[in-house]
């Protein structure tokens, strides 16, 4: 497990390098001048010379990067156009901690209705096929439902024609409700078809029928025996709905004027602002080849205490 | 039991196909089947809702709804389609040769992947948009260099399996060039599988690409899109609901109706005894 861990740890170095480079190199792909972008159509060519240093555009490339890579190991991630500001401070003052909360809320919900619809739909399948059909297709609806789309229609629901929640914002829990609908509903139908499959086919295994035979209760089989195995791809799922949440929130946090780090990408976007949006893109990606890492580790736990079993 | 699932899925590939089977037509004939001009501006009918004249009801420009969603259906499926295309062909080609190969080769075009998958798709979307610009080309580009890696790793996989195969060696033997070998006993062997991946990915670059239009950042004014439309129409959620409601439904049908005939197509395809 240990050798598991540190080969796993090693091989998200390269990846982290290398999303590093992808992230330094936006900067350069853009056609035109970026100093001239950044420093204004109405810039002086001294300001302009200016902003060209201050980017540290003067230099060769590779000198670029290595400055690039070394101040962002001192955690210096160079200063927002805009604001004037660090993008440290821009980015992890409150921002980013807003957008881990909305994803970890979204995955909550998510897991939660997810394992209640694939259990319920997985128990129903021999029996009552008809709700099991029905649940996977409200879950295969909920897939191919835009949460913008999601969005939208809550606000239009909740807050133009009931008047009941606040529209815009993050923090008091009313505020929460309906960002954590819009991107746990489509986490949701995917961990729901998951779990139902996974669930499926640990019920039609032989300890199961023997359980069956000794007439234990259906509810204690699902519970007690089928579900510890029929977990184990789900986690998987949940990682990557994680990472796919985070994504959601660049749409989700736009929808309700919520100020996180999805929302900072797509302003730092429309005002050319790229320092600013190297740093959130580099975090971004940074936090998803975490998470990708805890999933394989945890993944790879789950599964050693089942062959130890 | 197993026919009538038999049945359930047969059933869920002429569902989605004909669904599917709709939107394209309705794309291609989109002059034919719109009652008005999609561009035609009316200011003073603007926001009317539903009608017998407007089915659907008219903007904030007094633009007729359902013929713009006509017009959306092309925007969008041609976006998804060639997406999805662009995609599998860059990532099929160099996921066999990465599989067929492998060595270094495969390890530098997975390490490659791997940092592509690195972004959740809409904001590697985002960057390419931001160096690209918006627009609906660049949509397209944005959204299929996504697909690039989910392809690349399936058809490297499928590639892997098929070289071991004893019948390769048997034309090895006999003489076949790497390239008749990859595109003539390879490439038709991964087929399916690939082929239900582009089905699938249509569907999520629609999504995606009107995610983009719909943050202002795709397909611009004032060609007809669904994003761009929902976008618009949230302005006017007291005096006009229609604007929103009718764009997104036309997404989710969209949608919808692909990831049926996908999943259809999935579970028919996948080698039996499973």
């Amino acid at each position: 497990m240990l050798y598991f861990f540190i080969k796993r740890l090693l091989q998200m170095i390269p990846v982290a390098i290398g999303v590093t480079i992808a992230v330094f190199l936006i900067l350069h792909l853009i056609p035109g001048d970026p100093a001239r972008i950044m420093a204004g159509e109405a810039a002086n060519p001294e300001q302009l010379e200016q902003m060209r240093i201050n980017l540290g555009l003067h230099l060769p490339l590779h000198e670029q990067f290595l400055n690039y890579f070394g101040n962002l190991l001192q955690g210096d991630m160079g200063t927002s156009i805009r604001t004037g500001r660090p993008v440290v401070l821009e980015i992890f003052e409150n921002r980013f901690l807003i957008t881990l909360q909305l994803a970890i809320a979204g995955t909550s919900l998510s897991i939660l209705l997810g394992l209640i619809v694939g259990i319920l739909s997985a128990a129903t399948k021999t029996r009552y096929s008809f709700v099991e059909k029905l649940l996977m297709l409200v879950s295969l609806v909920g897939l191919s439902m835009p949460n913008f789309w999601l969005g939208i229609l809550l606000i239009q629901l909740f807050s133009v024609r009931l008047d009941w929640l606040p529209i815009i914002g993050w923090g008091t829990w009313q505020q929460m409700i309906m960002p954590m609908l819009t991107l746990g509903v489509t986490g949701m139908a995917a961990i729901a078809r998951m779990t139902s499959n996974s669930l499926t086919e640990v019920l039609a295994q032989d300890y199961i029928r023997t359980a069956y035979a000794k007439g234990v209760k259906s509810s204690v089989i699902i519970f007690r025996h089928a579900l510890k195995n029929g977990l184990i791809p789900v986690v998987t799922i949940v990682g990557l709905q994680f990472g796919s949440l985070l994504g959601g929130a660049i749409i989700t946090e736009s929808i309700f004027a919520i100020n996180g780090l999805g929302r900072l990408v797509v302003d730092a976007i429309r005002a050319q602002d790229f320092p600013l949006l190297q740093g959130a893109v580099l975090v971004y990606a940074l936090v998803f080849v975490v998470v990708n890492f805890l999933v394989d580790i945890s993944y790879r736990l789950i599964n050693k205490r089942m062959e130890l079993n | 039991m197993s026919t009538l699932k038999k049945r359930l899925k047969n059933l869920q590939i002429v569902m989605g196909g004909s669904i599917v089977f709709v939107l394209v037509i309705m794309a291609i004939f989109a002059p034919l089947v719109a009652p008005l001009d999609p561009l035609a501006i009316d200011v003073p009918g603007r926001l009317s809702p539903p009608s017998a004249y407007h089915w659907l009801g008219t903007d904030a420009l007094g633009r007729d709804v359902f013929s713009r969603l006509i017009f959306g259906t092309r925007i969008s499926l041609m976006i998804g389609v060639l997406a999805s295309f662009f995609g599998a062909v860059v990532g099929v080609t160099i996921g066999i040769i990465s599989g067929y190969y492998g060595k270094w080769v495969d390890a530098v075009v997975m390490r490659f992947c791997d940092i592509l998958l690195a972004f959740p798709g809409i904001l590697l979307a985002l960057g390419i948009i931001t160096i690209l610009g918006a627009g609906t080309f660049n949509t397209i580009i944005a959204v299929s260099i996504f697909a690039v890696p989910i392809f690349a790793r399936i058809a490297r996989g499928q590639a892997m399996q098929v070289k071991k195969a004893e019948y390769i060696d048997a034309i090895k033997t006999v003489g076949a060039s790497d390239l008749r070998i990859l595109t003539r006993h390879i490439l038709p062997n991964i087929l399916s599988p690939i082929t239900v991946q582009m089905t699938l990915y249509v569907a999520s670059a629609i999504v995606t690409a009107a995610s983009l239009s719909f943050l202002g950042l795709g397909t611009q004014q004032p060609t007809p899109e669904w994003g761009t439309m929902l976008a618009d129409g949230r302005e006017f959620l007291l005096q006009a609901p229609h604007l929103v409601l009718y764009p997104g439904l036309s997404i989710l049908i969209t949608v919808l109706g692909i990831n049926l005939l996908g999943d259809g197509l999935r579970d028919a395809l996948r080698p039996r005894g499973r």
